[in-house]
């Protein structure tokens, strides 16, 4: 029998012709809406979807009718929705992680330098067309020497650690496993993190958000930092109690913070963090400006390639990040 | 042996002390104090921005006794141009402050690409936005082409963190060859074919007689409407009323600028006001470890110098004359 793939996405669909090309024996069809989807499900082995489109009624459709299912693989590294709206039981999920990795860790080292070489003061002088070189220079610091620690070693956190080399800063990794890489000088488990977030001047947040991973930074850890120290946040909302961070910002107990998430986006008008003068805050946009086709077409092609030589993808997740997360 | 310390705020000064215990360190800020002080002198260590015609003439003037100038940090512009006391050995300090400013150098590179200046405005406005204007205008590093101009201690830091970002390295320069984290290089007489690939351009040669507007009127209308220029080096090693030119009709896309021709910049230069360019007072140096680096360069010379062996960093007066 061929196998049968669906793809249910947001237009465009991007790369279907590419990859239906490299698979002959593979039966290509497309679903644009939920009807559809319900009528194509059966006989499908594959669907290939995005988070975004996986609201609550093509949630109910899939586990209904997708029964003949023996991969779900999302185009898109975040996958909370499904979970939360329910996945059919038993059937493997794949993700895409880190699609934009280059540019998550290049937004949280822009944002990191403009706290550090206080480009934001810089900037409000030059509307005034004030040389303030004197009273500012005493506030730039410099990263180079200094000790970055990084939260996971996903496609994020292995950019950042070579990002922070780059600028010459020691790497503190902290992570489940002992994975490592060229660009870190140490690696320590999560039960060691209260004592190295004591050595960091950058903490960065680079891991996936689970029940174990939500609030890992809390108000003790928060409090475990230096003064002098900086926060930065691209990767997942609610890895860090936001409610602990502003304290801490407002009590100047850390030195700044860089955030590109938050809970909930749109971050609502009167939250905290839009006035705090040493947090920077950007729309979730630190993966803009990066061409993350080609990477999600590869990572398409290789969970394909698994499924037929009847392996598991690489991309598959484990029961951790599929748990829907109680608060 | 008396040593002047002619630096601004006394810059360093209580370290040295604690380093050389035995030596009369003498803080000079002002003209006034510098014309007392300056007899019976040996030894001047004195800051680059100190350097006018005013102290010159002193130093000329009334240097008699001074046998060793140390200039801090390495640009030895102003020693040529307002000229040095005959007979008197002059060193300068290359390379302490590389690190920090090639990461200056980042600081606007990442604010011009990711558009930081635009989420600013975003956030004082208090409300979420995400303007396709701002988004489509925001780039990755990564795989575009950094044109690195000059090749000493400074340039080879930008080299190294462009790698780290992915970029593709270009530099223009006698001295590089390519390596781990450049590329491709590139002749003088050819800039404005390396001009032609850029997508960010950094100005990191010294300013000497050859490199005066290095970069000027032709060179940037080689650049692509979409490229940077960005400046740590000297204001006048670019051609400034060119690239204000440039940047105002949309011929480059923006500029990140850390020296001025003219500091402070007056006014009236209208880089203050343009969107497009980030401005920094001449800080690309701050913040860096550079004070102890010196000290430790500073107090290794001072030791060859009693024990009558060669001094670090000795500038002949050819190479003082080829700075003007």
């Amino acid at each position: 029998m061929i196998m049968k793939v669906l793809y249910f996405l947001p237009l465009p669909y991007g790369d279907k012709d590419k990859v239906s090309a490299l698979f002959p024996k593979i039966e290509f069809a497309v679903a644009d809406t939920v009807e559809e989807l319900s009528q194509a499900l059966p006989g499908t082995e594959i669907l290939v979807t995005a988070n975004s489109v996986y609201q609550e009624d093509a949630a109910q459709v899939i586990r209904d009718t997708g029964t003949d299912l023996k991969l779900i693989h999302f185009r898109t590294s975040g996958v909370d929705r499904a979970v939360g709206y329910g996945l059919p039981a038993g059937i493997p999920v794949s993700n895409s992680p880190g699609l934009s990795a280059p540019a998550n860790a290049e937004h949280a080292i822009a944002m990191l330098l403009m706290l550090s070489r206080r480009m934001r003061e810089i900037d409000a002088a030059q509307t005034r067309h004030d040389w303030i070189r004197r009273d500012v220079a005493k506030r730039i610091v410099c990263m180079h020497g200094m000790t970055m620690v990084v939260i996971g070693f996903g496609a994020i956190g292995q950019q950042m650690c070579i990002k922070a080399k780059g600028l010459g800063m020691k790497v503190i990794l902290v992570s489940r496993d002992s994975k490592t890489g060229p660009t870190v000088d140490e690696v320590v488990g999560r039960d060691k993190l209260i004592e190295v977030l004591a050595k960091a001047d950058v903490v960065s947040m680079c891991t996936i958000l689970t029940a174990e991973t939500h609030y890992m930074l809390g108000r003790n850890e928060l409090a475990a930092m230096k003064p002098t120290a900086f926060l930065l946040n691209v990767a997942r909302n609610d890895l860090v109690d936001e409610q602990a961070l502003i304290d801490a910002l407002t009590e100047r107990r850390i030195a700044g913070a860089g955030l590109d998430v938050f809970n909930p986006e749109p971050l609502p008008e009167d939250h905290g963090f839009w006035d705090i003068d040493n947090c920077i805050v950007s729309p979730h946009v630190s993966g803009s400006g990066y061409d993350s086709e080609p990477r999600t077409t590869d990572i398409l092609i290789a969970a394909l390639k698994s499924h037929l030589a009847g392996e598991i993808p690489e991309t598959v997740l484990g029961p951790e990040q599929l748990t829907p997360i109680e608060v | 042996l008396k040593i002047i310390w002619h630096f601004v705020d006394l810059l360093g000064l209580d370290g040295i002390r604690a380093a050389v215990p035995d030596v009369d360190f003498i803080g000079v800020e002002s003209p006034t104090e510098l014309e007392r002080h300056l007899p019976g002198a040996e030894i001047t260590v004195i800051g680059q921005t100190r350097y006018d015609q005013t102290t010159a003439e002193i130093y000329k003037a009334k240097g008699g006794d001074l046998r060793w100038m140390q200039f801090r940090p390495s640009g030895m512009d102003k020693a040529a141009r307002f000229g040095v006391p005959d007979n008197v050995l002059i060193c300068n300090a290359p390379g302490m402050s590389s690190p920090v400013i090639a990461e200056h150098v980042f600081a606007h590179l990442l604010t011009l690409t990711r558009r930081l200046r635009d989420w600013q405005k975003v956030q004082q406005g208090g409300e979420w936005m995400r303007p396709t204007a701002i988004i489509e205008n925001m780039q990755s590093l990564d795989g575009m082409t950094l044109l690195v101009i000059g090749y000493g201690a400074i340039a080879q830091a930008v080299c190294l963190r462009a790698k780290a970002f992915g970029m593709r390295v270009v530099v223009v320069s006698r001295a590089a060859e390519p390596g781990p984290n450049v590329d491709a290089v590139f002749r003088r007489e050819h800039l404005g074919d390396a001009c032609a690939e850029a997508d960010a351009v950094t100005m990191c040669a010294s300013l000497a007689k050859d490199t005066h507007h290095l970069l000027g009127a032709e060179a940037i209308a080689r650049m692509k409407p979409s490229a940077f220029i960005l400046n740590i080096g000297r204001g006048e090693l670019i051609d400034e009323a060119a690239m204000i030119a440039a940047l105002r009709d949309g011929r480059i896309k923006g500029a990140g600028l850390d020296v001025f021709e003219g500091e402070p910049a007056k006014p009236d230069n209208p880089l203050w006001k343009m969107e497009n360019v980030i401005f920094t007072p001449h800080v690309a140096a701050r913040g860096g470890n550079d004070v102890a680096e010196f000290r430790k360069f500073f107090t290794e010379n001072l030791r060859r110098y009693r024990a009558g062996a060669e001094l670090m960093s000795l500038i002949g007066p050819e190479r003082l004359a080829a700075a003007e």
